[in-house]
């Protein structure tokens, strides 16, 4: 924990004080107990981001935290048996149901929830002797099953790219060689003459959308990539970005609109294309790649 | 902006993006720094990130599959964040309520199926027409073979026929359930039916005066009745509209209308019995009938029906749906119509970790609990909670 000012470490102490009051069973922590990790939380999702937030955004910022959640888990972290048996009895569910929907089958959902248990009590030992568990890194921000089921997720993907690892062989440069083989020759283009030309549109277009989609606002690429390259539904999407489905729709529309606009731009400044070209590309284009991938768009 | 413009830029979108998987097969390999944590990850997905974090994250996802596909994953598990345009019922007010009400998407189905509504009660009316007028002309009679006519029975005169008919065969409709009032009519079809014509008749001959009174047949009633005397006819007429809603209290108020004599205090009875109680018949029949007609026997009709939807629209407040769920208000909670008694209920407080568990194994509980606010029994996947 770095070095508050003054008026900051009170505030924190302050707050520390009235989340051990707010919890429904505070395990008898004290307030330097909870300290550290408000303050590390702070820092994290607030003083990071904005220095100079006024006290009262901070006061309600940590007033909002998980004062129950944040304090089994400081309490567990610190060895409380009570926190450990409450822990067991109230989440031993929600592990596993977040490792059998992370893993392929029961008993890599069983493997999956044994480490996790194994990281939550921590299985190597701290500078000061004492176990180096997860828990430590639940900040009270989100609920803790929501907390756990990430801990789950992230890590059943770690020991996911691990088996990958050592699967992956030269089996992979054999894929990835039928792989490029399957697209430089599309099964559509059967005329030479046309398919180079064609493909050098759709290089060129292709090039100009990742430069437009680069030079979009965060929020919208978000969206881009959830909805094209994640296939999610629109739903889906928006509630990622925390918006309803008509508003995602609503953006994903105007999104295309400046797309349109800023491809255009980039192909008739920096590949002097004329309007008629351009108009002729993306309509020459998209009725390839719909032609490409008509039984994609069609499910 | 045109749709074809948009169809080619979203396939041009699509195509990109296939060839972008494609290449990068192997997982992590467009990485923008390092991957967000566990803690960072569950934040963003359940929203509750302050906003400069949140963007810096959204930058983050926005290059990284590997945590995109994450949060993605965990945003799945959690029910739609609050604050957005989706509006629950339980935060909206009256003035919302009201505007959603009146939306187009709400009058597009309300306004067809009133307009079916109204023709289904029309038909109705019209197919029970003989039976109303029978029902008409048997009520009649008293009333033409009073000495003393009261107020309502001129109102009743300036009345148009069809006014009358319409009127009565409300009650018709509502007494023809009834097997006295079947009975009782059957009885007097015959006699009914000799008078039918001359009924009409008279009725024609009033029709004039029904024409140039028939919209302010109500004010000219009263006026009548300040005229004449405060006969109980007029409380009668006064308390009519109300009697459509609410039957019983109707009967009462003419029960206790100065009566001018037994008779004609059995007949107000009678006939405001006939509005929402059994139908004996009797003479007051067509007196109660005649009062209302004044030329709007069509427009209650519609009144009625309207008063009926809007009875329907207030008893939804009693029932809702939420998330594919009925539930009904039952002494303060909202009770799963699917949840028995005899089903044992696990009592979860709404701020325990229980009840964050539940919901983190169930996130539409969550929403649940949400839109419903106090006690909510939900009945799911066979178990019983009682949210508090």
């Amino acid at each position: 924990m770095s070095a508050q000012p003054p008026k900051i470490e009170r505030l924190i102490s302050d707050a520390a004080g009235r989340l051990l009051a707010r919890a429904d069973e505070n395990y008898s922590l004290k307030s330097a107990d909870v300290t550290p990790r408000l303050a590390a939380t702070l820092n994290k999702y607030v003083l990071r981001d904005e220095p100079h937030a006024s006290e009262a955004s901070l006061v309600e910022f940590l007033d909002q935290l998980q004062a129950g959640d944040l304090c089994l888990a400081i309490a567990c972290e610190g060895g409380n048996s009570a926190a450990w048996n409450d822990l067991v009895e109230r989440y031993s569910t929600t592990v596993r149901s977040a490792a059998r929907s992370a893993a392929g089958s029961e008993d890599a959902a069983d493997d999956l929830a044994q480490s996790i248990w194994a990281e939550l009590h921590g299985l190597r030992t701290r500078e000061d002797g004492r176990p180096a568990s997860k828990l430590a890194y639940y900040s009270g921000r989100g609920s803790f099953a929501g907390w756990l089921r990430a801990v789950v997720a992230q890590l059943a993907v770690d020991q996911h790219r691990k088996i990958s690892r050592l699967v992956q062989t030269e089996d992979d440069a054999e894929f990835d060689r039928i792989a490029d083989d399957t697209q430089s020759v599309p099964a559509s283009r059967l005329d030479p003459e046309n398919a180079l030309t064609s493909d050098s549109q759709r290089r060129a277009m292709e090039k100009a959308l990742a430069s437009a989609v680069a030079e979009m606002e965060a929020e919208d690429r978000l969206l881009v990539k959830l909805y094209y390259f994640d296939n999610l539904r629109l739903r889906e999407a928006g509630a990622v970005l925390g918006v309803h489905e008509a508003t995602a729709s609503r953006r994903l529309t105007r999104i295309h609109t400046d797309l349109r606009q800023r491809v255009e731009q980039i192909l008739s400044s920096e590949g002097n294309w004329t309007k008629s070209e351009i108009a002729a590309a993306f309509s020459e284009v998209a009725m390839n790649l719909h032609t490409d991938f008509e039984p994609l768009l069609s499910d | 902006m045109k749709q074809p413009e948009n169809n080619e830029i979203d396939t041009l979108l699509r195509g990109w993006a296939s060839n972008a998987r494609s290449r990068s097969a192997k997982p992590s390999e467009n990485v923008a720094g390092s991957h967000l944590d566990a803690d960072e990850l569950s934040s963003y997905a359940e929203g509750v990130l302050p906003v400069a974090a949140r963007a810096r994250y959204t930058a983050h996802l926005s290059d990284c599959d590997e945590c995109r596909k994450l949060v993605a994953e965990l945003t799945e598990a959690r029910p739609l964040p609050a604050g957005d345009q989706v509006v629950t019922d339980v935060n909206r007010s009256w003035r919302a309520r009201l505007a959603a009400f009146f939306a187009p998407s709400v009058l597009k189905y309300a306004v067809p199926s009133l307009a079916v509504l109204l023709i289904a009660v029309v038909f109705f009316a019209t197919r029970n027409k003989e039976d109303v007028r029978s029902v008409a002309l048997k009520t009649e009679l008293p009333v033409s073979s009073s000495s003393a006519p009261s107020p309502f029975v001129t109102s009743d005169k300036g009345g148009s026929p069809q006014a009358a008919t319409s009127e009565t065969s409300k009650t018709v409709t509502r007494t023809s359930s009834s097997p006295q009032g079947q009975t009782s009519q059957a009885q007097d079809e015959d006699r009914t039916r000799a008078d039918k014509k001359d009924n009409e008749e008279r009725a024609k001959q009033t029709a004039d005066t029904a024409t140039a009174a028939a919209t302010d047949a109500s004010r000219r009633a009263e006026a009548d009745a300040k005229h004449k005397s405060p006969a109980p006819a007029e409380e009668t007429v006064v308390v009519a509209p109300p009697a459509a809603a609410a039957p019983a209290p109707t009967a009462k108020v003419v029960a206790n209308a100065p009566k001018e004599s037994d008779a004609e205090a059995r007949d107000a009875m009678a006939g405001s019995r006939e509005r929402g109680g059994p139908s004996k018949g009797g003479p007051s029949k067509g007196e109660v009938a005649s009062k209302n007609a004044g030329g709007r026997g069509q427009d209650k009709t519609e009144t009625r029906s309207l008063s009926s939807l809007q009875a329907g629209i207030a008893s939804n407040d009693q029932q809702r749906i939420v998330a594919g769920r009925k539930f009904r208000r039952e002494d303060g909670k909202w009770i799963d119509v699917t949840y028995k008694s005899s089903m044992a209920a696990t009592t979860v407080a709404r701020d325990s970790e229980q009840f964050r568990a539940l919901v983190a194994d169930e996130p539409e509980i969550e929403a649940i609990s949400k839109q419903l606010s106090g006690e909510v029994i939900v009945v799911w996947k066979g178990r019983a909670y009682h949210i508090k």
